[in-house]
């Protein structure tokens, strides 16, 4: 199919349906992105019926950015990437060995702490935390970068998947290295790590994400401004019933989010596409 | 008769590899295997532990205590009777559980099917793929409170989504009044918030399937659609194993649109556990209930996750 | 006591809180549900924290003029999200955190609150209360004749009308005098009108769409009671005519097309100041939008059931202070300073303009409103007459959240159209399920 479609009429069409799914995708961007630009009180017009304008603001205002950086945004955008960046960072370094534990070595129990890790993704981290906030407020982690980044660490999901991958390494490679002589700790480094290189990628992803969107444990553990995420500083904005809700204030800043993590995805793509073909290694 | 180095005779046993081993060999390797797996182990164990274990047993002890209403007063043994009020007495628990169990079947096998067919079509060969790739993926970057807001907004009934159909001559719907509509404009929130996140996943699983042996069958005549099922999909079982793993449970935990929303309406239609749970523990301030909860979501999610793991991927 | 010692799993965290508690309470008022007078007043720089729901810098001007006037006291704002604030302080509370000193009650919480033990207990502050406070709102921060908050603001809703679109109605605005009050059925009479002639895409506009602050004056006024009855207001009273006939009427609202049926209760101020609508029942505040958005209005009464009696809601957000704070007696201070000083109520209610607590400061609050827009002239006067007359607290009860939870359930089904008595008998139910662990 792949051959018979790289001639060019094949890959138009092609070009064009992935464009118009793309498209379902973005226009609620388009939409926020747009009314970011709007003045607060033209957000709601323009729904029915549609025209140009739903989409295409007719007055442009830089307030709503204005606002949104005058409540302290900014630093709350920058922890929010630092956070989830080093939680991808730190989270691979240790799940990763996790991972090739319970996927490589065989050992009595492998199937215990297999059950086990099932056992800690089945619970809502944000809802059993409260008392564990408490324990980190005794332990001093308040407020701190250590306390927001600790609990993204401990990503069942990451392990489960770089498990899964590991186990597709044809087991050849293993017994190979072995009988050279080879430490665990070199096969994992040397041979499987860098076949990994797509799961690895996703596994930071998830991790990465987990903590973008986290917004309850950083709540119990970051009440000082400059220690809010992004997440929070958003919510701020939503006053209820009382002072009236920012909405463009809130679409300026969740576009301004989107930004980082987007470009990372942008570039990272390469790494997502790599197949274990393309590293030159066969089964 | 081969003598390993504890001096003992013992007799040669045929390796797979044709090579011959002694017992005891074997049985140190395991050892060895074992110490240096729980070396690989013990960073991500006392992390799961302290911040994962730790608080769930905790949950698991609170769910058999009744705290009594003032905070300074000891919590009092009670046994299974936050259970029982849970499973025989409270009119919201069963009706939430079916609403839960049938609202996460949907999402997961819409957006397993879904997640597949986007990461089907975006490794294809076309211009600036990885544009439009990330265009899809963007929803997840943006925080899942103000993707909800949007699409609240989005699905008013004077707004864009009636305002696309009735240019269509579709009609107009009242999207939070039913049951229908209503689980059809979540899934549409949470497919839209979350299908370019699993297709990015999925995509890095089907990399692995090598270009060579889809081709091979290629040549051999198979279409596109029999190398699909009988080529591509088998070897896609183990990513697809972790991913419809992990969208049950990501499901099985939003709460987000039920608690902006509708708050669990139309009727208790949107009524899910994790909005039950959230109200009792935050809301209510009732710890102990709201434990039970958790213990029985969580024996329920391990029901449907071990079930879905040895249905796709037996041999692990 | 052998089996509690066995499900003691917590050890460090627990200590260090206990001991905290026990530290607190020998200094003579730790403990909460009954408890000693605060502290005695602490010498040198203390600083304490304040929890406050924001949106962002809105207490500033308070917090400023309070540590101007306190040089041995900061005030340092914690600021958490409107929806959020609530359950984290209670969750924080609930592991006995010493790190909150002062925070907002939402005063309808009060009972709740200070029954588990999170407020402690300013009965100390009760005579100056009276004396400075509307009696509405010091009854709204009382649970079990003690005071447990001090009242910051008080809130009231009036009628706005939007003077443009009644006027190409031909239509006839109402006054703002409590003398000429409409009923709900004139209300909705002219709002159809104005519908007809103009096109307008809403007639009436209740501000909180599903909340139970907007519809308990509904309900009150047309005799169906706060919904709750019985010993510690625990036990439903949603069976009766009164409640029928008000929800029938909000039903109808939106059956009939007077009211938009998806415009939500963050989103009704941005609609009505966008000039949508003829009619608008809600908080003095939107006036600040409205001018703003140079809308011309109108102000008038609160509408009332024909031949029943007016009612309106009332209370806002009040101090609380933790007892489990180690500055009890600064916190204190700065809860009596924010709500029973002319200067500090003002300060807090720069922001918002939302009516203040304080009696006192009620006529400067009014007449800077009043310089704003002609149409506020009587502004103060009015809310003055419905705190003094026609103002209804919501029942004082442990089990408020869960009420309020599960009304808002309720109004949410009958707005999207489900029967009235069904919607209300799922809620009782519900209820008598939610409240059989509070009772006894």
């Amino acid at each position: 199919m792949n051959k018979l479609l790289s001639r060019t009429p094949g890959k138009v069409i092609l070009t064009l349906v992935g464009i118009i799914v793309a498209w379902a995708f973005f226009w609620p961007v388009v939409w926020m992105t747009g009314s970011a630009f709007r003045p607060e009180k033209e957000i709601f017009e323009y729904f029915q019926p549609i025209s140009i304008h739903t989409l295409i603001p007719s007055n442009y205002t830089l307030d709503n950015f204005r606002a949104a950086i005058e409540v302290g945004f900014g630093r709350a955008w920058f922890n929010s990437i630092v956070v989830s960046l080093a939680s991808a960072a730190l989270g691979l370094a240790i799940t990763v060995p996790a991972a090739f534990a319970l996927s490589v070595l065989r050992f009595r129990g492998r199937g215990l702490a297999f059950a086990i890790l099932f056992v800690t993704f089945s619970v809502p981290f944000e809802l059993v935390a409260i008392p564990l906030a408490s324990s980190f407020r005794d332990w001093g982690l308040t407020n701190t970068y250590t306390g927001l980044i600790l609990p993204g660490l401990a990503n069942g999901f990451a392990i489960l998947l770089l498990r899964q991958f590991f186990a597709g390494v044809p087991e050849q490679l293993k017994e190979a290295a072995r009988v050279d002589g080879a430490g665990w700790f070199r096969i994992m480094l040397q041979i499987y790590v860098p076949l990994a290189k797509p799961a690895l990628a996703s596994a930071g992803l998830m991790l990465f994400i987990g903590q973008w969107q986290a917004y309850l444990w950083p709540l119990l553990v970051a009440d000082k401004p400059e220690m809010q995420v992004g997440s929070v500083a958003l919510a701020n904005l939503q006053a209820g019933a009382v002072g009236g809700t920012q909405f463009g204030a809130i679409f300026a800043g969740a576009i301004l989010l989107s930004i980082v993590p987007t470009v990372i995805m942008l570039s990272m793509q390469r790494v997502f596409v790599l197949s274990i073909a393309s590293t030159g290694v066969k089964g | 008769m081969a003598t390993d180095t504890t001096g003992v005779e013992r007799a040669p046993r045929e390796h797979a590899a044709g090579r011959t081993e002694a017992v005891p060999l074997r049985a140190r390797t395991w050892q060895r295997e074992g110490l240096v797996a729980a070396a690989f182990l013990a960073p991500s164990a006392i992390v799961l532990l302290v911040l994962r274990l730790y608080p769930t047993v905790e949950a698991l002890i609170a769910s058999a205590q009744r705290q009594p209403l003032n905070i300074l007063a000891a919590p009092v043994f009670v046994g299974l009777d936050n259970y029982r009020t849970l499973l025989v007495e409270s009119p919201t628990f069963w009706p939430s559980v079916a609403a839960t169990v049938i609202f996460v079947t949907i999402v997961v096998v819409a957006q397993t099917v879904g997640a597949l067919a986007l990461g089907l079509l975006y490794t294809q060969h076309m211009y600036a793929t990885r544009w439009w790739r990330a265009l899809v993926f963007l929803p997840i970057t943006i925080p899942m409170a103000v993707s909800t807001l949007v699409w609240q907004i989005a699905f008013r009934n004077d707004g864009v989504v009636n305002g696309f159909l009735s240019a269509l001559g579709l009609g107009q719907y009242n999207y939070f009044a039913t049951r229908g509509l209503a689980y059809f404009a979540f899934l549409t929130i949470l497919s839209w918030i979350g299908l370019g996140y699993w297709m990015a996943l999925l995509i890095a699983g089907l990399a692995d399937v090598p270009t060579e042996v889809r081709d091979a069958a290629k040549v051999d005549g198979a279409g596109a659609i029999r190398t699909f099922f009988s080529i591509v999909l088998p070897l896609l079982k183990r990513p697809l194993a972790f991913v419809a793993v992990a969208l049950t449970v990501t499901n099985f935990f939003t709460f987000i649109p039920e608690a902006v929303i509708t708050q669990g309406g139309p009727r208790d239609a949107t009524r899910f556990l994790m909005f039950e749970i959230y109200t009792e523990a935050y809301s209510n301030g009732n710890t102990n209930r709201a434990s039970a909860e958790i213990v029985l979501l969580a024996i329920i999610i391990l029901a449907i996750v071990a079930v879905e793991f040895k249905l796709i991927a037996p041999e692990d | 006591m052998s089996v509690h010692q066995v499900f003691r799993l917590r050890t460090v965290p627990v200590v260090a809180a206990l001991g905290t508690a026990a530290l607190a309470a020998a200094c003579g008022g730790g403990s909460a549900g009954g408890s000693a007078s605060p502290q005695a007043s602490e010498t040198g720089q203390v600083t304490i924290s304040f929890v406050e729901n924001g949106p962002p810098n809105f207490y500033a001007p308070l917090l400023s003029a309070f540590n101007a006037a306190h040089p041995n006291i900061k005030v340092v704002p914690s600021s958490i999200p409107f929806d959020s604030e609530a359950d984290i302080v209670q969750a924080k509370l609930s592991q006995k955190d010493s790190t909150i000193d002062a925070f907002i009650v939402d005063q309808p919480r009060t009972a709740s609150w200070a029954a588990r033990g999170y407020l402690l207990d300013l009965s100390s502050l009760t005579a100056e209360a009276k004396q400075n406070l509307f009696p509405a709102a010091v009854q709204a921060s009382s649970y079990q004749g003690k005071l447990w908050d001090t009242p910051l603001w008080e809130s009231s809703n009036q009628m706005f009308y939007n003077t443009t679109l009644l006027q190409k109605a031909g239509v006839k605005p109402p006054t703002d005098q409590p003398s000429d009050r409409w009923t709900w059925e004139q209300t909705v009479a002219a709002a159809k009108a104005v519908q007809a002639k103009t096109g307008a895409k809403c007639g009436l506009l209740l501000e909180q769409t599903d909340r139970y602050y907007q519809l308990q004056p509904l309900a009150e006024s047309a005799g169906g009671g706060p919904g709750l009855t019985g010993d510690g207001n625990l036990t439903p009273a949603l069976n009766n005519p009164g409640w029928t006939k008000a929800l029938g009427f909000y039903q109808e609202l939106f059956a009939q097309g007077v009211t938009p049926r998806s415009v939500s209760a963050d989103q009704s101020d941005a609609y009505f100041t966008a000039g949508n609508c003829a009619f608008f029942v809600g908080l003095p505040t939107v006036a600040g939008t409205l001018i703003k958005n140079k809308i011309p209005f109108g102000i008038a009464p609160e509408p009332y059931f024909a031949g029943e009696k007016p009612v309106t809601p009332n209370a806002a957000n009040a101090i609380g202070v933790s007892p489990f704070s180690k500055h009890q007696a600064a916190a204190t201070e700065f809860a009596r300073w924010a709500s029973m000083t002319v200067e500090g109520n003002l300060a807090s209610v720069e922001t918002i303009k939302i009516p203040p607590a304080n009696m006192k400061a009620s006529d400067p609050f009014f007449a800077g409103l009043a310089k704003q827009s002609t149409a506020l002239t009587n502004l103060g006067s009015l809310v003055n007459y419905e705190l003094s007359h026609t103002a209804v607290a919501r029942p004082e009860t442990i089990g408020y959240v869960q009420f309020e939870t599960i009304m808002q359930q309720a109004f949410s089904d009958i707005r999207n159209g489900t029967a009235v008595n069904q919607a209300l008998q799922n809620a009782t139910s519900k209820l008598n399920a939610a409240f059989s662990s509070l009772k006894g």
